[in-house]
């Protein structure tokens, strides 16, 4: 008897837990929205338009692009109108891309990250970039047969793993954001002849897009961020008719800073092991490629200082020497750093070396 | 000494001990302590570890001189009534582990995962599970903690993935900061270490318990192990001031992981950080059980079932995270005092004590 009215008990209260007394909201797949990307544009002072996207999925296996306008003071507001315009709720958990158009990120994304932190449910593998041009147009538009944000994000990810690109995300934007002697980038999405390309990189200034270099820089930027990288290509044009494309099977990057905190020289040595991908000029014979080395250790020192120089008149450190700089001193100081940063002379030391030259003599 | 078929091996001290200090502390004490220590933190969780790891050898002394569990001490060397009164203090202490330790993982539950959850319901059901496992006795509540120790363990392995982004040169330059803030941050770090107190309550419940100390000290080891191991992390993959707008930096961490069958990692590491939190809670309400039942003689399940009424309780009337702050902080405050004066203090009582007996008999004889 005793038994029995234990399992008389025992179901009872398995039941009541197991019936919706927990009160967890469920989510089902198929009744939720999933938005894939969404851009930010200031549209006045305090207002924001936000364009969302997400995949309709056809009958027959194709996705279509869809999107969402509203605008309103604060995200998360916003996400609640375009679910007023919306079969289905719309959540972030599938958030891939955050886009910021150009004027909105020139004037400071601040505001519009704290979103994107607060929120448990958006990882830190979202990729942020800015958008030169209306986000709405651009995103409205299809690209593939995928969804816009599905799209972007594969664009992003192909070209950080192929190496043309440095490795961005949310957790490296904030990163960099919070850092002390680091500035954060961004790459810049364009449209061109109806494609979307990465046309730039944006250079921030703390949270403020105050610069951008173009694509031909990328290369320069690539070897000198990380302390080592491969998969980089360069290509460049010798006096004469002679042009070389290289690829860069592995460089180092190493900081001398004898005296850090100080006026002192800082010499960013850059070592590449390299090897020939394209080459017009006939035969390739040992002294030939040592004055391929040579032009190439020039031609890298002389642009790469040349954006260094640029990146210190606008106050701004994407290349994170004030981080090699903090990491070397004990008393670390930001003002004062930020202060003598303009002025140190950088100076860059590359050796390149040609192993390979591909299949051909 | 308890009865034979009721202890356990020596070995098994080195699980409990790990089980009872990794807690909910892990999910979040980088922030805490890298306030005043910054890139030095690692330092202050060594620091840390020896500083417990003399406090267990400490506890040692005592109990191998007494060979009883601290509430018999007491009622030895300081009589039944203030005896009893200075064993309360302790078996509070242990239940507001069990209630900081499983208040705090509902928050998270309720922030990270279901901002809607019935409180209620879910306390209830930790509750009864709790009364299940320790009305099982002693040899359950260690057997929870072993699984509590090898099953989650897999967890660390996840800690590999941010490394891809880490810089460790923000460990560099070392000796940056002074004493002064490394002490404030050991202060704090030694939250993360305790509940290893409970050592005082099952000692006699250990076969040949003075074999067990080099388990009980590896058990410490392998704690300051798992700390080190993720602040480095830490300190490599956040930023100074990232990591100080993180409340749950560990669970920070696993936002980057992602694989190909699941999205989001947290979901999966919270729900497996329930087995290291129910032996954790398991065995502050066991010690707790224990010593009221020895000081008043009542029946053990009658002592339990008014204990988790008050933990459940307690945990459902906390609402705010303020509240919850407030309550750690006493707890730690409490745990300071009891752990870092008293069990030296009564160390060094129980040894006169037992000289001055020990005088008065030769002299009577």
């Amino acid at each position: 008897m005793k038994r029995v009215l234990n399992i008389v008990v025992l179901s009872i209260i398995m039941s009541m837990f197991l019936s919706g007394c927990m009160n967890i909201k469920e989510r089902i797949l198929d009744d939720i929205q999933l938005a894939t990307a969404a851009a930010y544009e200031y549209i006045d002072e305090d207002k924001i338009e936000v364009t969302a996207v997400f995949p309709n999925f056809q009958p027959d296996k194709s996705v279509k692009n869809e999107t969402l306008v509203a605008s309103s003071i604060l995200s998360k507001e916003i996400r609640d109108k375009h679910s007023l315009q919306s079969e289905k709720p719309l959540v972030s958990g599938k958030l891939e891309v955050t886009l910021y158009e150009k004027k909105t990120a020139e004037r400071g994304i601040k505001d519009l990250l704290d979103t994107l932190q607060r929120d448990p449910s958006v990882g830190s593998n979202v990729y942020l970039a800015v958008i030169d041009g209306s986000p709405r147009e651009l995103l409205s538009k299809q690209y593939g047969n995928m969804d816009n944000g599905i799209f972007l994000s594969n664009l992003i990810e192909q070209n950080i793993e192929s190496g043309l690109i440095h490795k961005t995300n949310l957790h490296q934007f904030l990163y960099k954001y919070y850092a002390e002697g680091i500035d954060p980038m961004l790459p810049i999405i364009g449209r061109k002849d109806g494609k979307i390309n990465l046309k730039a990189i944006g250079l921030f200034d703390n949270d403020k897009m105050v610069d951008h270099i173009e694509e031909k820089e990328y290369f320069y930027l690539k070897i000198l961020l990380n302390r080592k990288g491969e998969n980089d290509t360069h290509a460049i044009q010798l006096d004469g008719n002679t042009k070389v494309s290289i690829f860069n099977i592995r460089s180092k990057r190493k900081y001398q800073i004898p005296k850090p905190m100080t006026n002192n020289e800082i010499i960013i040595q850059v070592k590449i092991k390299s090897m020939i991908r394209e080459y017009n000029d006939g035969i390739l014979t040992k002294q030939k490629l040592k004055e391929l080395e040579q032009a190439m250790e020039e031609d890298i020192k002389k642009n790469s200082e040349e954006m260094i120089k640029k990146f210190q008149e606008k106050k701004i450190d994407p290349l994170g020497v004030g981080e090699e700089v903090r990491t070397r001193t004990r008393k670390w100081n930001k003002e004062k750093w930020e202060e003598i940063y303009p002025d140190i002379k950088i100076s860059v030391q590359v050796t390149m070396d040609i192993i390979e030259s591909g299949i051909i003599e | 000494m308890e009865k034979k078929e009721l202890q356990v091996s020596p070995f098994l001290v080195f699980f409990i001990i790990h089980a009872v200090q990794v807690g909910v502390g892990v999910l979040g004490f980088q922030r805490v302590i890298m306030k005043s220590a910054g890139n030095d933190a690692w330092m202050v969780v060594i620091a840390a570890g020896m500083l417990v790891s003399f406090i267990i050898w400490l506890m040692y002394v005592l109990l191998n001189r007494h060979q009883k569990d601290i509430v018999q001490i007491h009622k030895e060397l300081f009589g039944k009534w203030v005896g009893g009164v200075i064993s309360l203090i302790w078996i509070i202490y242990w239940l507001l582990i069990g209630i900081v330790t499983l208040r705090n993982y509902l928050e998270i539950v309720e922030v990270w995962m279901f901002p809607t959850i019935n409180m209620y319901m879910f306390t209830l059901i930790f509750t009864i599970l709790v009364y299940y496992c320790v009305t099982g006795g002693f040899r359950v509540v260690t057997g929870l903690s072993f699984l509590g120790v090898c099953i989650p363990f897999y967890l660390f392995f996840t800690f590999f993935f941010p490394v891809e982004f880490a810089h460790f040169r923000n460990l560099l330059p070392i000796w940056n900061h002074s004493i002064k803030d490394l002490t404030i941050s050991i202060k704090d770090m030694i939250l993360g270490f305790l509940g290893f107190s409970t050592l005082l309550m099952y000692y006699p419940y250990i076969k040949h318990p003075k074999k067990s100390q080099k388990w009980a000290q590896l058990g410490n080891l392998l704690t300051v192990v798992i700390y080190l191991f993720i602040l480095i992390i830490t300190i490599g993959f956040f930023s100074e001031g990232q990591v100080s707008k993180q409340i749950w930096a560990t669970l920070s961490l696993w936002k980057i992981v992602e694989m190909p069958f699941v999205e989001r990692f947290e979901y999966i590491g919270i729900t497996s950080w329930v087995l290291i939190i129910l032996p954790n809670i398991c065995f502050s309400v066991w010690a707790a059980t224990k010593g009221i039942q020895k000081i008043f003689n009542l029946k053990p399940k009658k002592v339990l079932l008014v204990l988790l009424s008050i933990l459940f309780c307690t945990s459902v009337a906390i609402q705010s995270r303020g509240e919850i702050a407030l309550l750690s902080k006493i707890m730690s405050l409490i745990g300071l005092c009891l752990v870092f004066v008293y069990i030296p203090l009564l160390t060094l009582i129980s040894f006169f004590i037992s000289k001055m007996r020990r005088g008065k008999l030769e002299k009577s004889s």
